[in-house]
């Protein structure tokens, strides 16, 4: 059922999407634009000015390509289950689909599902781009460890994700909360520069959040071809956040669910 | 044999009131009835009218039975599963047909959106391709199923939105205002289907609710009628206007009119 259900969401994004071709073309113009900015701002300086960049050889736009790596998966973490709910709610379609066989957390689960596959292809863009028109060596990463941590990585940030869609499922709200939260993941866990370059008191809350974690094993391991035994102590840390936060999420999520059958404002906009 | 059951079902929502009133309720904000200890039976292979005025606690009720809302107190069964307790095997037995017009996807076409609703529903290859095939020939629909739905006229939604419903072959088809934004015509034919097609023929049982007495008299076997949450009435046509001899001659409406107070 979860495979057929990851299959339905995929197929009906794909056909909407190709009902306006434009849309791909957007999406591929801005990963390149986002890549090419990136790549230029590297270029600014010069590797004696990065000193925190020197275990990664000192090139900022690979510690940068990482970066934009791994948001995408975070940004999908954070808002498709969110999403998934909130579109259908305004779209007037989640009632008909609440009504189906399938249950509520399976539909958003395949929603979500089907937005980390699409993420993973934006993702196979960027390292090309990287790769091929920006000269990132990739040669050295360790692919199985890079997997690992994202795999990882996906699991520590989700149980947000979804209690940001219990948030929608409540209250009809949750937008907002995503703006602030992954605005605050930028600033503090090391996307776009080191961690380093924080003041003290920030750095110490940097260490509190599993991006920061899953940044640092990521790029250990894309650039710097490090082992998952390398990169345990922060696979671990990711490993205790999702422990800790899945149930935590899934039953709020729960409890979203009945509250709102309760209230009968499930398919509310 | 019933099909549908509903014994003493209540209901209440919180009232929406802004954050300063929420605050002096402490928290608790009055509540509006919606039912108040409603009970009827629906039984197998019938069409079930409820009929009631705009607010009269007919769409809770739908929404119940499709288990969107949980009943405050009494209980419901469809195919003698409870609504509350086994709401998978409910939703496994009944087709929604919401009145809500928005309900599909607008950049997708009419056979997408089959394909998509009916996978939700358990559906998959042959077996689905062939089940939208013959509801699209049936409802009439089949030459302008691979158009954009965002290019359909409020009758094809609705027929559409009835194919949605068939998919997964329901015991009990549900409808909400079906007819509501169709011209005296398409009310017509739809009503003749759901009487000569998806009843007489198919055997379904029907569940409508309307706020339109001719429907409710032309299409119903039976009705409840409801006035402000309370069930006034159950029976037939005929059985409705006998409670109220001094309305009969008038027909339907002076009938209505009496039986929910109004007259």
């Amino acid at each position: 059922m979860t495979a057929r259900l990851i299959y339905a969401f995929a197929r009906r994004d794909i056909m909407a999407r190709s009902t306006s071709p434009f849309s791909w073309v957007v999406q591929i113009a801005s990963l390149l634009f986002f890549a090419s900015m990136f790549f230029f701002i590297g270029r600014t300086f010069d590797q004696s000015a990065a000193p925190s960049l020197r275990g990664f050889h000192g090139h900022y736009f690979a510690y940068a390509l990482v970066g934009l790596v791994f948001a995408r998966f975070q940004t999908a973490a954070l808002q498709s289950f969110a999403t998934a709910v909130r579109t259908d709610q305004t779209a007037g379609t989640l009632e008909a689909m609440l009504v189906t066989r399938a249950s509520v957390p399976a539909i958003v689960f395949s929603a979500g599902a089907w937005s980390f596959a699409y993420a993973g292809i934006q993702v196979v863009l960027y390292l090309l781009l990287g790769a091929l028109v920006f000269g990132v060596d990739l040669h050295h990463a360790n692919v199985l460890a890079a997997a690992l941590a994202l795999l990882l990585a996906v699991a520590a940030t989700s149980p947000v994700g979804i209690l940001v869609a219990a948030c929608v499922v409540a209250f009809r709200q949750g937008n907002a909360l995503l703006s602030v939260i992954a605005a605050a993941t930028s600033l503090l866990s090391g996307v776009f520069y080191p961690v380093a370059v924080l003041p003290r008191v920030l750095q110490v809350c940097a260490v509190l959040l599993p991006p920061t974690h899953a940044l640092d094993a990521l790029r250990q391991a894309v650039l710097l071809g490090a082992s998952v035994r390398a990169i345990w102590p922060d696979l671990s840390i990711l490993l205790g956040f999702a422990a800790l936060g899945m149930p935590l999420a899934l039953g709020a999520f729960a409890l979203a669910v009945r509250q709102a059958k309760r209230v009968g404002s499930l398919s509310y906009v | 044999m019933a099909c549908v059951v509903a014994e003493g079902l209540t209901k209440s929502y919180p009232e929406t009131v802004s954050l300063t009133a929420w605050l002096r309720a402490r928290g608790r904000p009055q509540r509006r009835a919606a039912l108040r200890g409603v009970s009827f039976t629906v039984r197998e292979g019938e069409i079930f009218g409820i009929l009631g005025a705009n607010g009269a606690g007919k769409t809770t009720i739908l929404k119940i039975l499709s288990t969107l809302v949980v009943p405050d107190g009494g209980r419901m069964s469809v195919a003698g599963h409870d609504v509350a307790r086994e709401p998978a095997l409910v939703r496994g037995a009944i087709g929604l047909c919401p009145a809500e017009e928005r309900s599909f996807y607008t950049r997708l076409s009419g056979r997408e959106n089959l394909r998509f609703f009916g996978r939700l529903q358990g559906l998959g290859g042959a077996a689905l391709e062939s089940r939208i095939e013959s509801s699209a020939v049936r409802l009439g629909i089949a030459d302008r199923l691979d158009g954009l739905v965002q290019g359909y006229s409020t009758g094809m939604r609705q027929r559409l939105n009835l194919a949605r419903a068939l998919l997964p072959a329901p015991r009990v088809l549900v409808l909400d205002e079906p007819t509501k934004a169709l011209d005296p015509l398409s009310a017509l034919r739809l009503r003749r289907f759901v009487r000569e097609e998806l009843v007489a023929r198919d055997g379904h049982t029907v569940i409508i609710a309307t706020n339109q007495l001719d429907e409710a008299w032309s299409l119903c076997d039976r009705l409840l009628v409801l006035s402000a949450g309370c069930a006034v009435a159950e029976g037939t046509c005929r059985e409705l206007e006998a409670l109220t001899p001094e309305a009969k001659r008038a027909g339907a409406l002076e009938s209505f009119l009496h039986l929910v107070g109004e007259a």
